[in-house]
């Protein structure tokens, strides 16, 4: 078992691994840029190694820097968490190279993957429905309208590098092609260095629906159920759930079995995810496998009780998976929220700055995955996810509520985030039916973002704060004795305040 | 704020617009943090503490409610339960003397919400402007917001140009409006 491991990563998922880390009794090491000095995860760890200025490019994705720490630092292995370097074969190699252990899947596994093109070949020859479209990128837009046509609209293009929901277009008819093309092709090329687009039919009001797997180096292999991540905002999850409440259980049987011959097609070790489309009739289509944990990976920790770090950990210290696939059992529900510093009433406008207050929720089975603390500012160089908030309930029905209670308890201020939208879905029909599918977010809220319910009889409880800070400020202007505007607009002199408010003043 | 004595208090009287709806407040602080509110006309009694942070826990008639009041690049906000409530408190001396004298503009100031930079300025001064349409581009946190014009009027001044840096709580754009509010 390894004795040190540097987390190349920042953030709520950086403290995750630092955890799981503690838990097995590894030093973990941290990495920071200079907008991170305070971040909770550096905070939490032994060591900490500074990697450069804040822009990721020049800090969290310097290879060359992060493996470096691990040098001078002695840690023997590198946990990647997600985004950043995860899905990196080149850095995966680096790791090799410098005789470090990478804790994820083989660099090769890695590349197959991330070409999500190579991942549909691969997958189309090992018998794992794919999503009908091309298994090239396409070439011209001569080619991509012939091909849109044979597939049929409405149709994605999709960058094959891709990720995080950037180069991707829904064409859906051949009058958007080549624009939607233009746009997907560039960019792809800014956000990954790389313009290839390739294209998928359409499914139309899909679910997103994942299952989580694992594998070790003696080629034994499980899968840990499914995920449900249809609410999305701009192709970007915001909640999810398992298990998927509408799954037929032969359909859940079919699935995790397709998952796990999809991990053997590339020899996978560590932990990783298939996701798939799912249509109406439950119809379901490979996408792609994400070869990391992902940030949803809690849902599946208090379903199952297995800790995927602490899993990821021990694969990649050469042990054999603990467990076999009978005694994995998923009981009762969990759902997870992500708290993202975002405006819900102003169409979801980034909201960075300093949290002055911060209260987390509790009570029975609530667990909160942030970075957060009282005095941190949010940085604005990297995304807005500042915390994540699970709960688990004996059903369904039972873990909304608790999601709302803990939401109802979870203050942070003054800094805007989405907790009031979750509070919003989590009291939605549509969303406590289970009937919801990847388009739920854009057509229950729109563009513009939520509204708030109406305050009915608490308006007496904002009247009489509004009023008690209204007399409160007047207190305050008297016995600071500034010069204030009065109510005519000019200026007094602070003994005529005083002279007036005495007398006006109760007795 | 508008005040008058009443029997042994100083009762703070003013109106607030809350979700299009305008309310009339009384306040009168009874003993230490008691007192007797009156909205709408419907009086209560009740007590406050203030906790720190701008939040107050209130108990009227045996009822409990949290309600924290902020600024916002808007005005004052109000929160209760985790949504948001803009309100609009305004003097009534002040409205009426508004009133009397006759449509009077008001300025309006659009302000950048964080730091960013600006991509786009889609109006120029003097152009005029309906409430709702778009003012000016920020980029941010890798992402672009369109702001809005709060109210119908004349951009009479543009402080920024296309490619500024910007600062938090920066004024951005000056719209006079042409409309009377309250």
């Amino acid at each position: 078992m390894f004795k040190k491991i540097l987390v190349a990563n920042r953030g709520e998922i950086a403290l995750r691994v630092i955890r799981g880390c503690r838990e097995l009794g590894i030093s973990p090491v941290a990495i920071y840029s200079d907008a991170d000095r305070r971040s909770i995860h550096v905070r939490a760890a032994d060591e900490a190694r500074h990697i450069g200025p804040p822009p990721s490019s020049e800090s969290y994705l310097r290879i060359d820097r992060v493996i470096e720490a691990a040098r001078a630092s002695g840690a023997e292995a590198i946990h990647p968490g997600y985004g950043f370097l995860s899905e990196n074969a080149e850095f995966a190699e680096a790791c090799e190279r410098a005789g470090l252990v990478f804790i994820g899947p083989p660099a090769r596994a890695i590349a197959a993957l991330g070409s999500k093109l190579m991942a549909r070949r691969i997958m189309e020859e090992a018998d794992v429905p794919v999503v009908p479209g091309t298994l090239e990128p396409v070439r011209d837009p001569e080619e991509a309208r012939r091909v849109a046509a044979e597939v049929g609209y409405p149709i994605m293009l999709k960058a094959s590098s891709g990720g995080g929901g950037k180069g991707i277009r829904l064409v859906r008819d051949e009058a958007e092609l080549a624009a939607a093309l233009r746009d997907a092709r560039s960019e792809s090329a800014s956000a990954f260095g790389d313009d290839a687009v390739y294209i998928e039919k359409f499914v139309v009001q899909p679910r997103h629906v994942e299952v989580q797997i694992l594998g070790d180096t003696h080629g034994n292999y499980v899968h840990l159920f499914e995920r449900d991540c249809s609410v999305q905002r701009r192709h970007q999850k915001v909640i999810e759930e398992t298990p998927c409440p509408v799954l037929r259980p032969e359909v859940r049987a079919r699935m995790t079995e397709v998952a796990i011959r999809a991990a053997r097609a590339v020899g996978y070790v560590g932990a990783g995810t298939v996701e798939f489309l799912v249509d109406k009739d439950q119809n379901f289509y490979f996408l792609e496998v994400n070869a990391r944990l992902q940030v949803e990976h809690p849902v599946t920790e208090m379903v199952t009780g297995i800790d995927l770090v602490k899993a990821q950990i021990r694969v990649a210290a050469g042990e054999p998976l603990p467990f076999r696939q009978e005694e994995i059992q998923s009981t009762g529900a969990a759902i997870e929220c992500r708290i993202y510093a975002e405006d819900p009433y102003a169409g979801f406008v980034p909201y960075p700055g300093l949290i002055e207050e911060l209260r987390e929720p509790a009570g029975p089975w609530v667990r909160v995955d942030g970075g957060a603390y009282p005095g941190w500012r949010v940085p604005i160089h990297y995304d807005s996810l500042i915390s994540k908030l699970i709960v688990w309930g004996r059903t369904r029905e039972e873990a909304i509520d608790r999601m709302d209670r803990a939401l109802g308890e979870y203050v942070i201020r003054p800094i805007r985030t989405i907790i009031p939208f979750h509070r919003q879905v989590m009291r939605d029909p549509t969303f406590r039916s289970g009937q919801y599918t990847t388009d739920f977010i854009s057509s229950t809220f729109g563009e513009s973002g939520m509204t708030s319910p109406p305050l009915d009889g608490r308006v007496a409880f904002v009247a009489a704060a509004l009023a008690a800070r209204e007399e409160e400020q007047r207190e305050r202007a008297l016995f600071q004795g500034g010069n204030g505007p009065c109510e005519d607009g000019r200026s007094r002199s602070a003994w005529q305040t005083i002279g007036r408010m005495v007398a006006t003043r109760r007795g | 704020m508008g005040t008058a004595r009443l029997g042994s208090g100083t009762v703070v009287k003013l109106e607030a617009v809350i979700q299009g709806e305008t309310h009339a407040i009384g306040f009168e602080p009874l003993a230490e943090k008691a007192y007797r509110v009156e909205v709408n006309g419907k009086g209560f009694e009740g007590q406050l503490e203030a906790l720190p942070g701008g939040a107050y826990s209130l108990i009227i008639d045996g009822r409990q409610q949290e309600v924290y009041i902020g600024n916002g690049p808007g005005g004052l906000e109000v929160e209760v339960e985790g949504f948001r409530y803009p309100v609009e408190v305004v003097d009534p001396r002040k409205k009426a003397l508004r009133r009397a004298g006759g449509a009077a503009a008001g300025k309006v100031v659009l302000k950048s919400s964080m730091p960013g930079k600006v991509v786009q300025l889609l109006v120029k001064e003097g152009a005029s402007v309906e409430a709702g349409v778009g003012v000016i581009v920020l980029e941010a946190m890798k992402m672009q917001n369109e702001l809005k014009a709060p109210t119908a009027g004349t951009v009479t001044r543009v402080h920024v140009a296309d490619g500024d840096k910007v600062e938090a709580n920066a004024p951005l754009v000056v719209i006079e409006a042409t409309q009377q509010r309250g």
